[in-house]
């Protein structure tokens, strides 16, 4: 008789978990791993944890890092193929490298299966270039959350006083203005300068480079010979140096992001070039002496006219995730206008990914700051739209390329070599390189 | 009472085996691994597959400019660190040894680096370091000194490195010797002031001699510490400008987690193996016959 008791509670016990699996939560009980950037939208993410997690019974465990640390992590793990993390984020520039290894699995491959709900992703709705940064060899791999590019702030009454009635568009308008507002106590302008890659000086000198119509290459991806020193990419050095080393703060060539968004903050530069996302932090009434003060306007451009960086954060499923429907039903829940929306407004997460959002009213209410310079968010669509997509060549040898190539920025800032030398070494530097790894003969 | 049974031979290896398989699973596969890997073509960034490809990695490595500027660099960071701890650590334990008033409020002060994580530190001299708004250009300036862009030219990038570590480590050295002074026989620095030496000569004869055993250590200890200088270097210069600060283990840090070559990364690793047996080889060497204990 007791045998047969414990027969029937063994087996209630085995019972209740399946039966409380409902229908509308098939993944109740899942934990799942998240690895990326803290950032105002992975944050947001995290605050509303609760939330998904009542509504689907999936649970989230986030690790968000720094930049560097968190990519250099999520490389690893998904290297390694541990399976540790279900969901990690990526910056656009990293697709090729995660796709062509196989580290993510396509959010294309749940497209049409009973764990898609395509109302409430409306992938539609999300930014086309966003989404095109997000796909390789015509696969999405992952959904983007984050649209990055930089415009240019300036001190509005800095401007003023030296006559100045319209922002400068291209460089030689830059230059022709700076000896009117450059002084020792508040240069002309603060770009980063430190080279790695993905978020150091090439964020920048990109911009240079796309606007002054060089090529990193012969015919990319048909002919990867690199063209890193070409007269256009040589006169890109030179505007980009010489803005710098001549109206920019003593030590600029080892400025990070934080250094350039302080001096700002500070007033202690009267333009700098930065991140459009970065606008919230900039213009802290609890840490900028310049907030109410500031214009924003497109980058200034060459030849090519103005070229913003471009690059999109978003979010992917791994491919050795053991919870793959479930990873997928998070991204869908994340990616969502409702959650969206709630981050944008409860955080300072502007770079949103959804073209209503742009247009909703909260949204605008929030964001559209305008202190007599022209609309933040005008400028920021403006140069969304004039980034060009390859800001960063598409390949999974760029990492090293772009290494190169800052490491050429710096030494010609510092003086090592001129820009012509510098750009001819990276050239040959990058040739190397691309032999080394297969991409050239 | 039974009587005292020596433990027959065997019976240590016995009781030592399960700490010598968990040391040779934690280091000699890793570092077979690594041989292994030195030898591939391994790198996330290549289209091609992975690929035995014998030593040309390592050939590769003397043709490449970055890794040679990181040897020098990354002796520079050992010597120059060590010799500058040493020479200031001794003076700073001398002045501490003299119970001068406030000496015990400096031991708690001489702490404080110790303890700071080195982000942290890293970090804020990196704010020091930078022109205008750093601390350090504007206490050179009430000098009447126009101090350096530190970050951004390679030497005083080179120098910024070298006062950070100096500045990290001082006290521990000073701690450790003036522990050891103040073991020393109080009789002997008696028996030199009777003839008539002078407090430096006391220092001299006396101080020094005595305390040649803990300068050998801890001479060893913390050029082994140097040979491992990253957090530092990843902080405050990240390996710039253009490269002038990189060390070897920081470079094969770039090869293997930023380009991702694998591979590559492995054959530095290996060849920074080596030349720490080389290092260390001798000066264990040297530690050992200073040492070294009578039967």
């Amino acid at each position: 008789m007791l045998r047969r008791i414990l027969a029937l509670l063994l087996c209630t016990a085995l019972v209740i978990p399946v039966m409380s699996q409902s229908d509308d939560k098939p993944y109740e009980g899942t934990s799942l791993n998240f690895l990326y950037l803290a950032t105002a939208f992975t944050n947001g993410l995290k605050e509303l944890e609760p939330e998904f997690e009542e509504l689907t019974g999936i649970s989230v465990e986030f690790e968000l890092l720094d930049e560097e640390g968190s990519v250099r992590k999520t490389q690893l793990e998904l290297a390694s193929g541990a399976g540790n993390y279900d969901v990690v984020g990526i910056q656009s520039g990293n697709i090729p490298l995660y796709a062509e290894n196989g580290w993510v699995t396509p959010v294309e491959t749940f497209w049409g299966t009973d764990v898609s709900d395509p109302e409430a992703l409306d992938h539609g709705d999300l930014i086309a270039s966003t989404m095109n940064a997000m796909a390789w060899d015509g696969v999405q791999q992952c959904l983007p959350f984050f649209a990055a590019t930089i415009i240019m702030y300036y001190q509005i009454d800095i401007f003023e006083a030296a006559g100045i009635e319209s922002p400068p568009t291209t460089y030689d308008e830059l230059l022709e203005i700076a000896p009117l507002v450059h002084t020792d106590e508040a240069p002309l302008i603060a770009l980063r300068g430190n080279p790695p890659a993905a978020h150091g000086n090439i964020w920048h000198f990109n911009s240079f480079f796309h606007g002054e119509g060089a090529k990193f290459f012969v015919d990319f991806p048909n002919d990867l010979t690199p063209t890193v020193n070409s007269p256009e990419a040589i006169r890109a050095l030179t505007n980009f140096v010489t803005l710098k080393n001549n109206y920019g703060p003593e030590g600029v060539a080892a400025y990070q992001y934080p250094d350039v968004t302080r001096a700002m903050q500070q007033g202690t530069v009267v333009v700098v070039m930065e991140g459009a996302p970065l606008a919230g932090r900039i213009l802290d009434p609890e840490e900028s002496k310049v907030a109410g003060n500031l214009g924003f306007a497109v980058v200034p451009g060459g030849a090519a006219g103005p070229k913003p960086s471009f690059a999109a954060h978003g979010i992917c499923v791994t491919a050795d995730s053991e919870h793959q429907e479930a990873a997928y039903t998070f991204l869908e829940w994340a990616m969502s206008f409702d959650t969206m929306k709630k981050i944008a407004l409860a955080q300072p997460h502007i770079a949103v990914t959804r073209d209503s959002l742009w247009e909703d009213e909260d949204f605008i209410a929030k964001y559209d700051y305008d202190y007599g310079g022209g609309s933040f968010l005008k400028a920021f669509q403006d140069s969304l739209a004039a980034a060009p997509a390859d800001y960063y060549p598409p390949f999974a040898g760029w990492p090293l390329m772009g290494d190169i190539l800052g490491q050429a920025v710096q030494e010609a800032e510092i003086g090592a070599r001129t820009p012509e030398d510098a750009l001819n070494h990276a050239n040959e530097l990058i040739t190397q390189m691309l032999e080394d790894e297969g991409y050239l003969p | 009472m039974a009587a005292y049974q020596p433990i027959p031979q065997r019976a240590y290896y016995k009781y030592l085996s399960p700490s010598i398989i968990v040391l040779l699973l934690l280091t000699v596969l890793p570092v077979l691994f690594t041989l292994y890997l030195s030898t591939s073509s391994l790198s996330f960034a290549s289209p091609r597959p992975e690929r035995f490809i014998g030593l040309r990695n390592y050939s590769r490595l003397l043709d490449d400019s970055r890794f040679l500027q990181s040897i020098p660099v990354s002796a520079l960071f050992i010597v120059a660190p060590v010799a500058l701890q040493l020479v200031l650590g001794f003076i700073v334990a001398v002045i501490m040894n003299e119970r001068l008033p406030g000496m015990r409020w400096l031991r708690y002060v001489l702490v404080a680096p110790m303890v700071i994580p080195p982000i942290v530190t890293g970090l804020t001299w990196r704010v020091m370091f930078t022109p205008k708004l750093g601390s350090v250009n504007y206490f050179l300036s009430l000098i009447g000194l126009d101090g350096p862009s530190w970050l951004t030219d390679a030497n005083w990038a080179l120098t910024a490195i070298v006062i950070v570590a100096v500045w990290g480590w001082t006290p521990f050295v000073a701690l450790m010797f003036l522990a050891a002074m103040q073991s020393f026989p109080d009789e002997l620095y008696e028996a030199a002031v009777i003839d008539g030496a002078t407090w430096v000569q006391s220092v001299r004869h006396v101080t020094l001699p005595l305390l040649k055993p803990t300068v050998t250590f801890i001479g060893i200890l913390r050029t082994m510490e140097a040979l491992g200088i990253f957090p530092i270097i990843y902080i405050v210069t990240a390996g710039g400008p253009a490269a002038a600060t990189e060390t070897v283990n920081f470079y094969a840090y770039v090869s293997g987690f930023s380009y991702l070559k694998v591979g590559y990364a492995s054959a530095i690793i290996v060849v920074f193996f080596f030349m720490l047996l080389l290092i260390i080889g001798p000066t264990m060497r040297f530690l050992l016959r200073n040492f070294q204990v009578d039967d």
